[in-house]
């Protein structure tokens, strides 16, 4: 599928009717686009062209475009009837034991704007809820939808759907790709995807349901290139903008209180978090709720507010019994306890941490490192494991800061991992290690700082919005 | 209203009823190609008619391939068009526009990546994304569908040959699973069935599953070499070569690939693959602990390829030189050894090849152990760190190179750490290569 072609800006008289008609002809454009796009030329920029169209016989443009609202309504009935037709046949193949997605192009019925439409909608969930199987594994799962769902779109007929709504798909796929791009460390893709989104997005007609998908793909760019101001403003725009989705607003809120947090502003991190909690409590997806709770405890540490910690670190622990007890027994399979979530493991060590109860904190911490590295999330593991060589340099135990620091060959294998970050680690390591044993190593904490840094430009490297735990 | 059967050919109404509506999404030629198999095939009646109208559409008359020969001359400029946009943009394109849905630039575009697998894998398996795209979008009617099913098989094919290359054995898996079925449709002849079986041979030594590769490798050499396909056969020789490697069988790699060579010599109109073969026999022979022939190959090697060697086998020839002047210690060219290995280095990174840079330079740190200089070797290994950056590295080779530097930072004696790495990496880049 072609752009819907936009007429020269100053065509020879004549022109501007043949290029719009071989649009239509050719099934490039609709009708409505086509006489739409005639309109708006001729009202905006070129008075030859407007020559050129009454020229031999006038057109009745206002009648034509009332041909096209027709139709365009005629269209979304369609579309409605398409979109029932889809679930019945999602069912249908489920029920089957056949898996839709992989077999998407293949089935001739999938192929249609509504099947699109729920690849994209299926990609974006999983990119809001932070891919949370695995931040490189699930974006690249959520690239695969959204790869299959262009494909399908690029077969659909303009002249069938109308190009507007083509365009609309479009966007929402570029921009979730955008995203899911910057979670897999393509940036130079993702800012020309995101590019070609806002493309789409304007050729939509600049549709508000998806503006703050567009700010949250284009924060993820700017965070990719280094510009962390442009994308708080994103960000912050997001949080507060009346068609953003709850999950829109509570990524948002937790990528901006996250950069927030990274620049030494916890106080307004902690702004953004209450303003997402208290506006959306009883609507949040469970999963999303504790993430903006455990950055609540974060944040709240980083200003210095042990009591204001305890008391988030008791409300996220609330939010987790809630949650088990809902799951019903089944939710720890037969384990001893409920499934430790290692995001709340770190939250807890960096109370403790906090409180100067620094045992319970490493016991806590070390708990996060294995559960990250269990689920393959190498940054999040990489945050466990430099504040706990941090907590054996402040106690002054440095053959076991050595030891744990060398301890690189679980982080090395996590799917994804950032291999700037991993050259930095080791030469913590290496540092470290270059004074003698028992002495506590010169430089260590600034070699400490070094990483933390690493880290967080991994972070912002990898995008927030499609990032799951992020615990710096 | 002639009906057809979907299964057999036949018109039928809903067939009609979605050309009256337009929702099926082949085209009228299409259709009409299909009744025509249909007929040729299946009905004597309808063989009788097609008669009348002289030979089958189906046949390429001189002018059929004068068009193809004009597309492939043609896909240049094409090629110059896709390359410089952005993945989406260019599939737009080939999906939006007919000039883009040719044989011909399929073809070149194949042809190209085939081409730049060796020196530039990464740049050559874009353009196999591309060549694949426009293989998708060939119109059968305008070509026969036995051209493009044959175009898609090929596309698919070296596709997941340069995935395979750049480490993401999955995604290479399903591409040529895919190339699979299409050959199981009636793709091509008999010799690209067997390029695209030397392909998932690659793909199995990649995968650890040499033995597999071994036993599918000599069906096809058989069969290659009975109909004088020498290029399938070389091609299979090298692979249960690289698999015999990999099992520790170096004296029989050494044998098989030495004969190789042998018949190659002079007979390849593609050198780089002599010099690949002659690289694989001297890295076979220093496996085999024949260092002294390795060295004297690796000197005939220089020669014979003068300047001509791409980036990569220029790097794996002097990691290859130092490799086998390290083995010959009793000699004392240890500083030799040394010497090649650290210029070997940065030629590997320039040329993306991290993987054996790592090794070259794990291979130095070794030689500085065998040398008794504990400080120099520690130095070498910390020098790994710089060496982690690399994008080519998978996570086995991140691990190791992670895991050597933790004992030998503790103060632990090298070699053994420094032995298990090697192997580990060793492993890695024959899978790789």
């Amino acid at each position: 599928m072609s752009p819907i072609a936009q007429p020269p800006e100053h065509p020879p008289p004549g022109h501007l009717t043949e290029h719009l008609l071989d649009a239509w002809s050719t099934g490039e454009a609709d009708l409505f686009t086509v006489l739409g796009a005639a309109l708006l030329h001729l009202e905006e920029r070129c008075p030859a062209c407007r020559e050129g169209l009454r020229q031999p016989e006038p057109v009745d443009i206002r009648a034509a475009m009332a041909e096209g609202a027709a139709q365009a309504l005629l269209r979304a009935e369609e579309l409605e009837e398409e979109g029932r037709r889809l679930a019945n046949l999602l069912a249908e193949l489920a029920a089957a034991g056949v898996d839709p997605e992989a077999v998407a192009l293949d089935v001739e019925r999938l192929r249609t704007l509504a099947f699109a439409d729920h690849l994209a909608a299926l990609a974006g969930s999983l990119l809001d809820e932070g891919v949370p199987d695995g931040v490189r594994t699930g974006a690249a799962t959520a690239a695969g939808h959204l790869e299959r769902a262009y494909q399908v779109l690029l077969r659909l007929e303009p002249a069938r759907y109308g190009a507007p709504r083509l365009r609309y798909t479009e966007a929402r796929i570029f921009l979730s790709m955008a995203r899911a791009q910057v979670a897999r460390g393509d940036h130079e893709a993702a800012t020309e995807t995101a590019s070609m989104g806002a493309e789409a997005w304007f050729q939509a007609g600049e549709p508000e349901t998806l503006h703050p998908l567009l700010l949250l793909a284009m924060a993820d760019v700017a965070l990719a290139i280094g510009k962390k101001r442009r994308a708080l403003e994103f960000f912050t725009e997001v949080a507060s903008h009346r068609a953003a989705t709850d999950a829109h607003r509570a990524v948002a809120a937790l990528a901006a209180a996250r950069l927030e947090r990274w620049s030494g502003e916890p106080v307004a991190a902690v702004r953004h978090l209450r303003t997402a909690l208290l506006g959306e409590e009883s609507e949040l997806e469970g999963r999303l709720e504790r993430r903006l709770r455990a950055e609540l405890v974060l944040a709240t540490a980083a200003a210095g507010d042990a009591t204001g910690a305890g008391k988030a670190l008791a409300e996220l622990v609330a939010g987790l019994d809630e949650a088990v007890e809902r799951a019903g027994d089944g939710a720890d399979d037969g384990a001893d306890g409920p499934p430790v979530d290692p995001l709340e493991a770190f939250a807890r060590g960096r109370v403790f941490l906090l409180a100067g109860r620094r045992l319970a904190a490493e016991g806590d911490l070390l708990e996060a490192r294995r559960g990250y590295l269990a689920r393959g999330d190498g940054l999040a593991a990489t945050a466990a494991h430099l504040a706990l060589v941090g907590i054996r340099i402040e106690d002054g135990r440095p053959d076991e800061a050595r030891a744990l620091a060398s301890d690189l060959g679980p982080l090395a294998l996590c799917p994804g991992i950032d291999h700037d970050l991993l050259a930095g680690l080791s030469e913590l390591a290496g540092v470290l290690w270059s004074e003698a044993a028992g002495e506590p190593p010169s430089g260590a904490t600034e070699a400490l700082a070094g990483g933390e840094r690493m880290l967080i430009g991994a972070h912002t490297r990898r995008g927030l919005s499609a990032r799951g735990d992020v615990p710096t | 209203m002639m009906e057809l059967d979907r299964r057999h050919g036949h018109v039928t109404g809903v067939m009609v009823e979605e050309l009256r509506r337009g929702t099926d999404r082949r085209g009228p030629a299409e259709r009409l190609r299909h009744t025509l198999d249909h007929l040729a095939a299946a009905c004597p009646e309808c063989r009788a008619i097609l008669r009348e109208y002289g030979q089958s559409e189906r046949e390429p008359s001189a002018s059929w391939e004068t068009v193809l020969g004009a597309e492939v001359r043609a896909a240049g400029g094409l090629i110059a068009e896709l390359v410089h946009l952005s993945p989406y943009r260019a599939q737009a394109l080939i999906l939006g526009s007919p000039r883009f849905q040719r044989w011909g630039l399929a073809m070149r575009m194949v042809e190209m990546a085939d081409r730049e697998a060796l020196s530039s894998p990464r740049e050559a398996e874009v353009v196999a994304t591309l060549a694949v795209a426009i293989a998708d979008q060939l119109d059968e009617a305008r070509y026969t569908p036995e051209i493009v099913i044959d175009a898609r098989a090929r596309a698919e094919a070296i596709h997941g040959d340069l995935l395979r290359r750049l480490g993401d054995l999955s995604a290479a898996e399903r591409a040529l699973d895919r190339a699979g079925r299409l050959i199981a449709r009636g793709s091509g002849g008999e010799p690209f069935r067997a390029e695209v079986d030397l392909a998932r041979c690659r793909w199995l030594v990649a995968a650890g599953r040499g033995r597999e590769a071994v036993r599918r490798c000599r069906w096809v050499a058989r069969w290659a070499r009975e109909r004088e396909h020498q290029h399938l056969v070389w091609g299979a020789e090298s692979i249960v070569a690289r698999a015999e490697l990999l099992d520790g069988n170096a004296d029989r790699a050494v044998e098989r690939l030495d004969r190789l060579v042998r018949r190659m010599r002079g007979l390849d109109a593609r050198p780089a693959l002599e010099w690949e073969a002659r690289l694989d026999l001297a890295e076979a022979r220093c496996a085999a602990g024949e260092a002294g022939a390795a060295l004297e190959g690796l000197a005939r090697l220089r020669v014979l390829a003068a300047d001509g060697l791409l980036g990569h086998q220029w790097g794996r020839l002097l990691a290859l030189e130092g490799r086998a002047l390290a083995a010959l210690a009793a000699d004392g060219r240890l500083s030799e050894a040394e010497e090649a290995l650290a210029a070997a280095g940065p030629v590997l990174r320039a040329a993306g090849r991290g993987l054996e840079a790592v090794l070259a330079l794990v291979e130095l740190a070794g030689l500085a152990t065998r040398q008794d200089r504990p400080e120099r070797a520690r130095a070498r290994v910390e020098e790994l760190t710089e060496l982690l950056v690399s994008p080519d590295l998978p996570p086995p080779a991140l691990a190791a190179v992670v895991d050597l530097q933790a004992p030998i930072r503790r103060g632990e004696e090298p070699a053994e750490p420094l032995e298990h790495c090697h192997g580990v990496l060793s492993k890695l880049v024959l899978q790789q290569l």
